[in-house]
């Protein structure tokens, strides 16, 4: 399953749609906090998440989920996509760095490239 | 006392003030006529009273038909009594004896007399031809006497002494008593001025020249003057106009990262949900609902990406100072949503309480959003270096009364590092800046804009942390917009 964190409901619904008509089964959440407190993320294949969003940003759940072990490949896709936060995300363990608007094949590769397909 | 010259009639005497007292050396009877005939005949039409002193060579009744034939209309002159025609024995000489103090007082009295009948004063002519020599030095008393008083009353006083019976010591006298003198002889005129009146008209005229040579630099300077002004404040206007213009831009170019992040996340959207579409299309058999929902979000999201691009163009736009009836709370909501980033990338907590249903403004739609965008972007920086405290900026717009009545009152409150009470009109001040980079012009434009709508634009320290801003906009029933 692909996990989806972005606070803008629209991008949201646009990845879930994207992911979903390629076939992966897709959940979205409007924060970091709420993904935090979702229970079954031992079913989650990888995570593509937002940097900037308003509590808990992008990075800080990057890097929170490092510290506590987790292994959950990150795709950061964002919209202030300069080299200062490129450097952080692929620093912090992001597996892949995508700033919007993206392509919709490199999105679709870097989610089939975190899955091992 | 009237200052208008007095036509004497004499031509080569002209106009003369009030107050003038002047002789006139005859050597016959026609030229006698010829003076006075003129002189009261001026008189008369210029509304004065007149008297005419008479004494040989002429009668008072030659005289009554000399003016007859040269004054137009004279009956009327008489039928109202605005000349007399007076022995010269009767008026200097009752009781056989000059009385200086009588002879003055009967003038005044008459002068009196006429002043209160309407007339502008009086013309006097008096002849002498009667004078014999042991009264010439009372007379010339007399003379001196009225030539002293004369300055100051409505009075024009012609004295003629026969120049055939006047000697040089004569002469002197009465040139002497007299203001000037003028003579006709042969024809030809001779005026005959004394020292002090050749100095005092030289003087009225160097005043004259001088006046109007102020008049003529201070007309100019004026003009001059009018013109710097009126160009100072056309460039004052230019000036203050593309400076506002800069500080939009500098705000706006503040901006241009939320703006990239604002267009670029309905683009990425527009793109995955196109991207989808296509992908459910191709599905066998196509996923037609989906590609159907996949392409409505397509249509909204340009739609999202147009309308930020519309409203950063009206912000950037010059405005061209048109005015129309702005929905205050609505112009708010429009700046919130341009800033939205910016209020995420700080972390900032913004609390909207816009009343609804307001009464809209009358306004310069464009400079009030840049207006409000200043104060919404002056908030958050305040509130960049806070961290002890949630950096909470609280919007608010209501009914407000201002000083001439009712209107908007918009708040922008924040919690940041706030302003000492004495700084708190510096803010406002032209290049009065707290911010590393800032330009120290928004609120100074800001509250020149307040003003150019007839409202108000000032800051209060809140209880506990930062400041709040307040605008207040006149309604547009308001009579002064």
């Amino acid at each position: 399953m692909v996990c989806v964190v972005d606070d803008d409901e629209s991008l949201r619904r646009s990845v879930r749609n994207l992911l979903s008509s390629v076939g992966f089964r897709v959940e979205t959440f409007a924060s970091a906090e709420e993904f935090l407190e979702s229970t079954h993320r031992a079913d989650i294949g990888c995570l593509v998440l937002d940097l900037r969003m308003a509590g808990m940003n992008g990075l800080d759940l990057l890097r929170h989920l490092a510290a506590t072990g987790s292994r959950i490949p990150v795709i950061i896709l964002t919209a202030h996509s300069d080299e200062e936060a490129r450097r952080q995300s692929l620093g912090a363990g992001a597996v892949a760095f995508l700033g919007k608007p993206f392509r919709s094949d490199a999105l679709l590769d870097a989610v089939r490239t975190a899955l091992g397909m | 006392m009237t200052t208008a010259l007095r036509n004497t009639g004499i031509e080569p005497v002209g106009e003369m003030p009030w107050g003038t007292h002047f002789c006139h050396f005859y050597e016959t009877r026609d030229d006698l006529l010829e003076t006075l005939l003129p002189f009261f005949k001026a008189g008369l039409e210029a509304g004065e009273f007149c008297a005419w002193v008479v004494s040989e060579p002429l009668t008072e009744e030659e005289v009554w038909q000399t003016l007859d034939r040269a004054v137009p209309g004279l009956d009327r002159y008489v039928s109202d009594q605005s000349i007399e025609v007076l022995k010269a024995r009767d008026v200097y000489l009752a009781g056989g004896e000059i009385d200086l103090h009588r002879i003055t007082s009967n003038w005044s009295a008459k002068l009196e007399r006429a002043l209160s009948r309407g007339y502008q004063g009086i013309r006097v002519s008096g002849n002498t031809a009667w004078l014999e020599q042991k009264h010439w030095r009372d007379f010339m008393e007399y003379e001196a006497e009225l030539n002293r008083g004369i300055g100051d009353q409505p009075m024009v006083v012609l004295c003629t002494y026969p120049l055939t019976t006047s000697g040089a010591t004569e002469f002197l006298d009465v040139a002497g008593t007299h203001q000037f003198a003028v003579a006709k002889r042969r024809g030809r005129w001779q005026v005959v001025e004394t020292p002090q009146l050749t100095q005092a008209k030289a003087e009225i005229a160097r005043l004259n020249r001088d006046l109007e040579q102020r008049v003529l630099e201070r007309t100019t300077e004026l003009e001059a003057a009018i013109g710097d002004q009126k160009r100072a404040s056309e460039a004052l206007q230019e000036a203050q106009k593309a400076l506002a213009h800069v500080t939009r831009l500098t705000t706006i170019s503040e901006l241009t990262a939320s703006l990239a992040h604002e267009v670029n996340q309905p683009l990425a959207a527009i793109v995955a949900n196109a991207t989808a579409s296509l992908s459910w299309l191709d599905h066998t058999p196509p996923a037609l609902d989906e590609a159907v929902e996949s392409m409505q979000l397509v249509i909204r999201d340009a739609q999202r990406a147009g309308d930020v691009i519309a409203h950063a163009r009206a912000l950037v736009k010059k405005s061209d100072g048109e005015k129309s009836l702005v929905d205050v709370d609505q112009m708010i909501r429009e700046v919130l949503s341009l800033v939205q980033p910016e209020v995420q990338k700080h972390a900032v907590v913004v609390e909207e309480a816009l009343a609804e249903g307001l009464p809209p403004v009358l306004g310069d739609r464009i400079r009030l959003q840049q207006l409000v965008l200043n104060l919404i972007m002056n908030g958050i920086d305040a509130m960049a270096g806070v961290t002890a405290r949630p950096r909470r900026l609280i919007i608010s717009c209501e009914r407000g009364q201002g000083e001439d009545g009712p209107g908007v009152l918009v708040g922008v409150q924040d919690a940041g590092v706030g302003a000492a009470a004495h700084d708190l009109e510096k803010l406002f001040d032209p290049f009065f800046t707290t911010k590393r980079d800032g330009l120290g012009m928004g609120l100074s434009i800001g509250r020149s804009i307040a003003q150019a709508h007839g409202g108000r634009l000032w800051a209060r320290r809140n209880a506990d942390h930062g400041l709040t801003f307040h605008l207040l906009l006149p309604e547009k029933s308001n009579p002064r917009v």
